[in-house]
């Protein structure tokens, strides 16, 4: 009340100082709070004052002036001083028009409106909400061009992004990123390479992901760049496409506390249809019957028996989640800061595993002469893993597949029970789970330091020190364990310490200047950098107990393994950009590189970039009627290289390793050099529109691109008999080198629209869908003729052909089943026909054996008839967001989704005995497809026999379901009916409801009792439904986390799917 | 002046830069030797072949140790591809032997080429010598290919072809040319090997070894055109005689110890020519022996890395033997110490295993509850009896930890122990001349030497030899080391009816009931072990399934089909191309 009187009065005064200048005072804010530094204009004079630490501001003005309030990063206000007047109090918005918001490109910014190469931008709003733990997940069905691809549901792992379509076969095709100017460190890319063993499986690429030490909650923006010509300036790393991640700075102002909190829980909600007791009977009862096994009390009569056990209920759980993060920022004109910690811990939904994140993080910029910019970034993270084997044929998913109903998870003393049929045990998947521990600690510390000196009008002087020193320990524990064949004797511990440190140095030199209508800015620079990395590793056996798992205390023989190792690259880099009027504007790249992964002579390599676009809205000749309409239209056109050294140290001289034998000790060589290894190129061309309709509220953006990658960098695939097939540890590794050609294009469309902007109610949408069709063009330099991808272990899954798109999965055309005895007989002739007319149902082909296409029509059917099934790679992908605003609530609702690629559901197929739709062991449980097998009949029942049955006689047997394609079950399988056939190949489209969130944002006049300056709650549900055809669990595959040469995808072979999670949060500040 | 000055040190720190940075970027292995600074003198010209006598033989031995052993009816395993002679491109067990013997092959053409190109003060000898193992090495991973696939491509300079680029152009060789080519490495390996044998410690491949190898290699090429060739066999049969006459070399005086963990026992006389040496004292994966993990009984050592029990010796082998696993064991008899050596069977004591337990005891390891290695809590196997022939291998076993401990000092580790896997035997090669003799119409000098081996084995000497005699003495003395198919193998060159009729007439199938007749003999009422006896042996509720044997073998059976990932890339090698003929001696050579 003594407030607003003061006002009052003070209005008084006002109005009756006659013939006197206005004097205006206010406050200036966003919705944060007062803001300082915001110019205040009296508009058309040089008039001006700004805000000070509390946003107040004074100004005398004429009567009738208007003021401009501009601040950068906020939209610009205008308003007219009414008579008398003398209290503007202003809130200051966010440019939601991206116009002019300022852009990170790659050493420097730039206005977006200058940008001619293409890339997409994702603030805090668009991380917000949504639950991640890791901030590769926030990039799925979020930027056009980007797909990405979560390897695994398990906590903290890692996603598959790729930009633009797979560019190279390389295991690392992952974009670079690079965070406040650091690169990121990816480390180790497989559970190997942590000292994990294979308890995580022998692929390339593994679940554990890089980005998740990094807290997303710090990040401001991401930039991703697209093209070659903004990809460019980071050279011969940037093939892959850059993710640039900007973190929160401090805001001159008193400081402002936040806390965000958010608890959750999570559950898989699907099932496998695998059969229960009662089905399994059923089934064994049938097999029965057709004289493959012996009868089985137990089964008799499935009526009545209960259901089972449902393993898959024993091995997910509802998970929880919580996260808390406390942050500070504020500081004065000269130096700001920003700090946060922040904790996090997630469950996983299989049991057993868990994953928590500690991290802080300070950033402080401070101007300490006028010329004189100093800045430290630096955060410093603690992550547990706490890591299951979930994948493969051996790993907990698979296992609570196959095992069967009938074994209970415990037994009556209460120990994990087990069952060993015929030698074969099925590893109890409870036990498995909880038995043998991984856990992977890592610690990072991350950040720059950097000055900028700007003693020269125009000249900008940006020197960086970057570093990155990391540190994991992985710890494994096997304790000892009897169940069955399963047998681990003795306990046994391992530790394995890997270390790095990175760091790198950089400087450039920005000119910038404007001359009338022209205006220009020039940069040029060097960056080198060096990792080095070392390991130990120690592992014994025999501790006197399983309580306390440590290495001093084991009994048995230990051993050690260490190495290190160094990288290094140089470079320098250099970019022109040159606006004419904000009408036509160039960019020139040019960056050369020398790594440390190649050979003398093939060191360094140069990249150039050239892009030009032009911004016909802005002509003379543009109509300004047009503008009601189509108020802003830019079309860009670009080209660029770009390269990859992605291959590793040592493809240029050929290494030794140690292998003992008992002669002593060895060194045998490890691989087959080339000297000749050099750096992968790729040119890339884009042509891209930008348009914006009706004053923005309508936002189009079409890209076309076409990129080409040649020299790619690979190691060479030889037949076996070259000797480069099999084990690592025993032989030769087969020659890296540049061998092939690889051809993306594309298409991507984003459509952001505000249809509704009022001011209690407000709707946006983006909407965003890429096209990208890849292919092989050629394999260079070596004769061969395809790549191959491998399932679980030597079994080949895909194959690429030269002239086909990638990972294309490889194998039989079922056409149906032989029907009968005729059929056989007429049909091409299968692998196992008896050419002396001998047919018997174990060994010959059968009646009810599937009937694979003759591709070659040479009459047989044999290896030669394999043939490509289908692509795992989608035709297009999507997503779409929709934002509402109601008052203080806000509903977001997310869907993404993939059309047109297929999924090899490995587990169907499984190893050996161990397929969940073979039908070739009593001893694994099956899944309920089954049903609609081929049923064997008697043709005649009247017909005698003297030995055996009419189930033995290729005569008289014939398909009930003529027109099943699935086989007859049969413990011999002589006809190979579990190969790699289009059985197995499933459509993996969908339309998933990925993300909703409901926020609700306290009102203000709440908010001053409370004395806060925000308050938020909201929940989400991530992953509530998803549309789909596929079988499995989840149709979001990605890389193989099995493929020890990392050349497949979209393979399903026990991937831990993504579970539903719901959760609850609260924002403050204050 | 100035700007001269200017531009002066701008070139200076421009060159200065540009130096400083290739020595920043130029990177050298730093953590291990390469082949540019390796193979410097004569220790390690010498170490750098010791990994080619085990790392790259790593991953046959599946399909060598049950395979083949399996396919030509030594071991039975139920429902299995070998056993019915039907196993395809993709079975997993034969694509890894496909990886581990070209491997071998690779790293042999590699370290000789190595060897060769090194520029250190290595001494000829020293470098002959390894050069010389490696060949003989290359020769041996040659002849098990082609007993296996048949024709197969020759790659003679795996760095040659990835230069020409030529590997995916390859045609398989004509089996006969392949053995040429084997002939003529051997050839080379015995020009550099030395003579003088290791006496005390026959651990490394000398001459006579090679030339074993040479004599085996003769007489099974001398069948390969379909008659069999009176030149080779005078070859094989000379080869054979000088290596017994004069390479001081002799049967081991008993048969289990060449079986055993111990140098001093399995070197006692120099009876391997062709050893695989593992070592467990590394953790070295493939350095190491894993075969015990897939032959022998669940539980039969503490590292939790055995799941052998349910294959073993077949009904077929125990007849050869004499033996029966359905009689009495209270009754049986051995006519021969290799029965033993070579099968467990119900109520056998091997005094060899669970030293530290006074042995181990064949009865009471499934049916005693208490019963099993000193670290483990059960044998894991539900007191079952697991392998349906009533026996379990007895070759390529080694026992528990402290068996390792007490035989060598130091403990083995999981699928990792130092028992040494011996591929060529001197008692083989008394069979080759016994052989070869036979059929060149010796049988005197034939006699003489089989019945050496059934001395040394205390069978009973044979009155008189004929071919069969010989056949059949070479599956006893070397059942179960992966040998036996390759004898059907080279018969069936030849006189392939023969072949496929013994195969056909194998008792390759299995017992019913056994395991409840085992169980009560030395189980009693109330459950609890107690010895032989317990109840009375009654065999009568045990009978032959013959759902196993083999009522269909065809001649296309006696080669394994080449992995089918090959044809993928190559489909010159495909089941369907014919095979190239190659003049080898012209188109390949070791002229060094």
């Amino acid at each position: 009340m003594k407030q607003k009187l003061v006002i009052f009065m003070l209005a008084l005064l006002a109005t009756t100082t006659l013939f006197a200048q206005n004097k205006i005072t206010g406050v200036v804010s966003d919705d944060l709070g007062p803001m300082s530094g915001v110019a205040v204009m009296e508009k058309g004079t040089q008039n001006g004052a700004s805000t000070d630490l509390d946003g107040n501001y004074a100004i005398s003005v004429k009567k009738g002036a208007t003021l401009v309030f501009s601040s950068i990063g906020y939209a610009t206000q205008e308003i007219v001083v009414g008579d008398g007047q003398t209290v503007i109090n202003v809130v200051l918005v966010e440019d939601t028009e991206f116009l002019d918001e300022v852009v990170v490109v790659g050493y420097g910014t730039m206005k977006r409106s200058d940008l001619s190469g293409a890339s997409v931008s994702m603030k805090e709003e668009d991380l917000k909400g949504s639950i991640i733990t890791s901030l590769d997940q926030s990039l799925q069905g979020r930027a056009a061009g980007v797909s990405a691809v979560q390897t695994s549901g398990a906590p903290g792992s890692s996603s598959s992004i790729r930009v633009r379509g797979q560019a190279t076969v390389n295991a690392n095709a992952e974009p670079l990123y690079v965070i406040d100017g650091v690169i990121i460190q990816g480390g180790g890319n497989s559970g190997a390479d942590f000292g994990l063993g294979d308890a995580l499986g022998n692929g390339k690429v593994s679940t554990i992901s890089p980005l998740s030490t990094i807290n997303p909650a710090d990040i401001v923006s991401m930039e991703i760049l697209k093209d070659a010509s903004a990809t460019a300036i980071y050279g011969a790393q940037g093939a892959n496409g850059v993710v640039l991640i900007t973190t929160k700075h401090g805001k001159a102002g008193e400081a402002k506390f936040s806390y965000d909190g958010m608890f959750a829980v999570s559950r898989q909600n699907s099932r496998i249809d695998m059969m229960n007791l009662r089905e399994y009977a059923e089934y064994y009862n049938d097999m029965v019957s057709l004289g493959e096994v012996s009868a089985n009390a137990l089964y008799a009569d499935p009526s009545i028996l209960g259901k089972g056990t449902n393993w898959q209920d024993e091995v997910f759980r509802t998970a929880l989640q919580h996260q808390h993060q406390l942050s500070a920022q504020g500081g004065t004109e000269k130096v700001q800061y920003y700090v946060s910690g922040s904790y996090m811990n997630q469950e996983g939904t299989i049991i057993g595993s868990n994953f928590d994140r500690m991290s802080v993080r300070t950033n402080v910029d401070a101007q300490l002469k006028k010329w004189f910019k100093l800045g430290v970034n630096a955060t410093y993270a603690v992550t547990h893993d706490n890591l299951k084997l979930a994948d493969g044929q051996e790993g907990v998913i698979f296992y609570s597949l196959s095992s069967l109903p009938d074994i209970p998870v415990y037994d009556i003393d209460g120990n994990y029970s087990t069952m060993v049929r015929e030698g074969y045990t099925t590893r109890n998947p409870v036990a498995l789970a909880m038995y043998n521990e991984n856990l992977l600690k890592r610690q990072k510390l991350t950040g720059n330091i950097y000055a900028e000196l700007t003693p020269i009008e125009h000249f900008a002087w940006r020197s960086e020190l970057g570093f990155d020193i990391s540190s994991s320990q992985a710890d494994t524990y096997k304790p000892k364990i009897s169940l069955g064949t399963f047998q681990q004797g003795s306990n046994s511990i391992s530790q394995q310490i890997n270390t790095s440190t990175y760091w790198s140095i950089k400087n450039y030199l920005t000119y910038s200047n404007t001359f009338g209508k022209h205006s220009v800015t020039a940069m040029v620079g060097q960056e080198a950098w060096e990792s080095r990395w070392n390991y130990l590793r120690a592992a014994n056996t025999d501790l006197p107990s399983d309580e306390i798992h440590n290495l001093s205390l084991a009994t048995g023989t230990p051993t050690t393994n260490s190495g290190f190792g160094s990288a290094a690259m140089a470079s320098f880099f250099t970019r022109e950009t040159y606006n004419y009027d904000n009408r036509y504007l160039f960019t020139y790249t040019f960056r050369y590189d020398g790594s440390s992964n190649f050979g003398p002579d093939n060191r360094w390599a140069g990249f150039h970039s050239l892009a030009g676009s032009w911004r016909f809205s802005n002509e003379a000749f543009y109509p300004a009627s047009w503008k009601e309409v189509l108020n802003d239209g830019k079309i860009r056109v670009g080209w660029g290289q770009t390269g990859n050294a992605n291959i590793g140290s040592g493809a240029w001289e050929s290494g030794m390793s140690k292998m003992p034998s008992a002669l002593g000790d060895s060194q045998r060589p490890a691989n087959i050099p080339n000297t000749g290894i050099h750096w992968e190129k790729q040119v890339q061309t884009n042509l891209g529109i930008d348009l914006s309709f009706f004053k923005n509220r309508i936002n189009l953006t079409v890209d076309m691109y076409q990129k080409i990658s040649s020299d790619m960098l690979m190691t060479m695939t030889l037949p076996s008999y070259m000797g480069t097939m099999g084990n690592g540890s025993s032989a030769l590794e087969a020659p890296k080198g540049n061998y092939g050609t690889i051809r993306n294009r594309g298409l991507e469309i984003t459509l952001d629209t505000h249809p509704i902007d009022n001011k209690n109610f407000g709707w946006d949408s983006n909407f965003q869908i890429s096209f990208n069709k890849n292919k092989l063009l050629a394999l260079d330099g070596t004769a061969n003729a395809q790549l191959i991808g491998y399932g679980q272990w030597s079994d080949i899954v895909s194959v690429t052909e030269v002239g086909e798109s990638l990972y294309n999965f490889y194998g039989y055309k079922v056409i149906g089943v032989y029907k009968d005895f005729d059929d056989i007989m007429n049909s091409p002739k299968a692998e196992k026909f008896p050419e002396d007319g001998v047919f018997n149902r174990n060994t010959t082909v059968w009646p009810g054996d599937l009937k694979f296409e003759d591709v070659n029509k040479d009459g047989y059917i044999n290896e030669l008839d394999r043939t490509n099934i289908g692509s795992p790679l989608p035709k297009f992908t999507f997503g779409w967001t929709n934002t509402f605003r109601y008052k203080n609530f806000d509903l977001s609702i997310f869907l993404n989704g993939s059309y047109g690629n297929k999924v090899l559901n490995y587990n169907m197929m499984g190893q050996g005995y161990n397929g969940l739709v073979h039908m070739n062991s009593v001893w694994t449980n099956q899944h309920n497809s089954i049903a609609s097998r081929a049923r064997l009949e008697v043709i005649d029942a009247g017909k005698p026999y003297t030995s055996g049955t009419w189930a033995d006689d290729v005569t008289n047997v014939r398909v009930s379901n003529a027109d099943t394609k699935t086989p007859r079950p049969t413990i011999a399988d002589p006809n190979d009916n579990d190969r790699l056939s289009t059985r197995y190949i499933e459509d993996g489209s969908y339309i998933r409801i990925k993300n909703i969130t409901l926020g609700y944002n306290l009102p203000k006049n709440v908010l001053d009792k409370v004395k806060m300056d925000n308050v938020r709650l909201y929940c989400n549900i991530q992953n509530l439904y998803t549309f789909t055809k596929y079988s499995g669990y989840d149709p979001e595959v990605g890389a193989s986390t099995q493929d020890a040469k990392g050349l497949t995808f979209g393979v399903d072979n026990g991937r831990y799917p993504s579970p539903m999670t719901c959760s609850f949060g609260l924002n403050i500040t204050f | 002046m100035k700007n001269f000055l200017k531009y002066f040190a701008l070139s200076a720190i421009i060159v200065i830069g540009a130096t400083s940075c290739e020595e920043f970027l130029n990177r050298p292995a730093e953590d291990s030797y390469t082949t540019a600074n390796y193979y410097q003198n004569d220790v390690q010209v010498e170490q750098a072949v010791n990994y080619l006598y085990n790392s790259p033989w790593h991953d046959i031995r599946r399909f060598y140790i049950y395979g083949s052993e399996t396919m030509c009816g030594n071991v039975y395993q139920s429902n299995n591809a070998y056993a019915t002679l039907t196993v395809n491109g993709t079975d997993e067990d034969l694509v890894y032997m496909a990886y581990s013997l070209w491997s071998v092959n690779a790293q042999c053409n590699t370290v000789i080429n190595n060897i060769l190109n090194s520029t250190g003060n290595a001494s000829q000898a020293a470098k002959n010598k390894s050069i010389g193992e490696a060949l003989a090495w290359k020769a041996m991973a040659y002849f098990m290919l082609v007993r296996t696939f048949g024709d197969v491509p020759i790659i003679h300079d795996n760095t040659e072809v990835i230069k020409e680029a030529t590997y995916n152009e390859q045609f398989k060789v004509a089996k006969e040319d392949v053995y040429e080519y084997i002939i003529m490495t051997l050839e080379k390996a015995m020009e550099l090997l030395p003579k003088d044998p290791y006496i005390g410690k026959y651990n490394r491949i000398d001459y006579y070894a090679a030339e074993g190898l040479l004599s085996k290699v003769y007489l099974a090429k001398a069948g390969v055109t379909g008659t069999l060739n009176a030149d080779d066999l005078k070859k094989a049969k000379d080869y054979a005689k000088d290596v017994i006459d004069n390479s001081g070399r002799s049967l081991t005086p008993k048969y289990s110890d060449v079986f055993r963990l111990q140098p001093a026992l399995f070197q006692q006389t120099g009876e391997n020519l062709f050893s695989w040496l593992w070592t467990s004292t590394a953790s070295q994966w493939t350095s190491g022996n894993a075969i015990q993990s897939d032959v022998a009984l669940t539980g039969f050592s503490e590292f939790g890395d055995i799941w052998g029990d349910w294959k073993g010796p077949t009904i077929d082998l125990q007849d050869a033997f004499g033996v029966s696993a359905i009689e009495d064991p209270e009754l049986r008899k051995d006519n021969d110490d290799r029965r033993k050596v070579t099968m467990m069977m119900f109520g056998d004591h091997y005094d060899y295993f669970w030293v530290d337990r006074g042995g181990f005891d064949f009865y009471r390891f499934f049916y005693d509850d208490t019963y099993y290695p000193v670290g483990l809590e059960s044998n894991g196997s539900n007191h079952d009896w697991c392998c349906q022939t009533g026996a379990n291998y007895g070759k390529h076993i080694w026992g528990c930890g402290a068996d390792h401990i007490a035989a060598l000092g130091f403990n083995a580790a999981r699928m990792a122990s130092q028992l040494p896997t011996h591929i060529l035997r001197l008692s083989d090669i008394y069979l080759i001349y016994a052989e070869a003799c036979v059929l060149t119409g010796d049988s005197d000098n034939a006699l003489t030497y089989v019945n050496k081996v059934r001395e040394r084995a205390n069978a009973k000497p044979l009155p008189s030899v004929s071919f069969d005699d010989v056949w059949k003495e070479r599956r006893l003395e070397l059942a179960l080391e992966g040998d036996r198919w390759y004898d059907f193998v080279r018969r069936s060159y030849y006189d392939m009816d023969a072949c496929i009729a013994e195969l056909k007439a194998q008792r390759r199938s299995h017992w019913d009931g056994i395991n409840s007749v085992y169980k009560s003999y030395v189980v009693d009422d109330e459950g609890k072990y107690a010895g032989p006896g317990a109840h009375k042996w009654d065999k009568s509720t045990i009978v032959y399934n013959a759902e196993d044997d083999l009522t269909d073998v065809k001649p296309s059976m006696f080669t394994v089909p080449f992995p089918t990932e090959d044809v993928v890339m190559n489909q010159n090698v495909g089941s369907t191309v014919d095979p190239i003929r190659v003049n080898v001696r012209e188109t390949f050579s070791y002229d060094f």
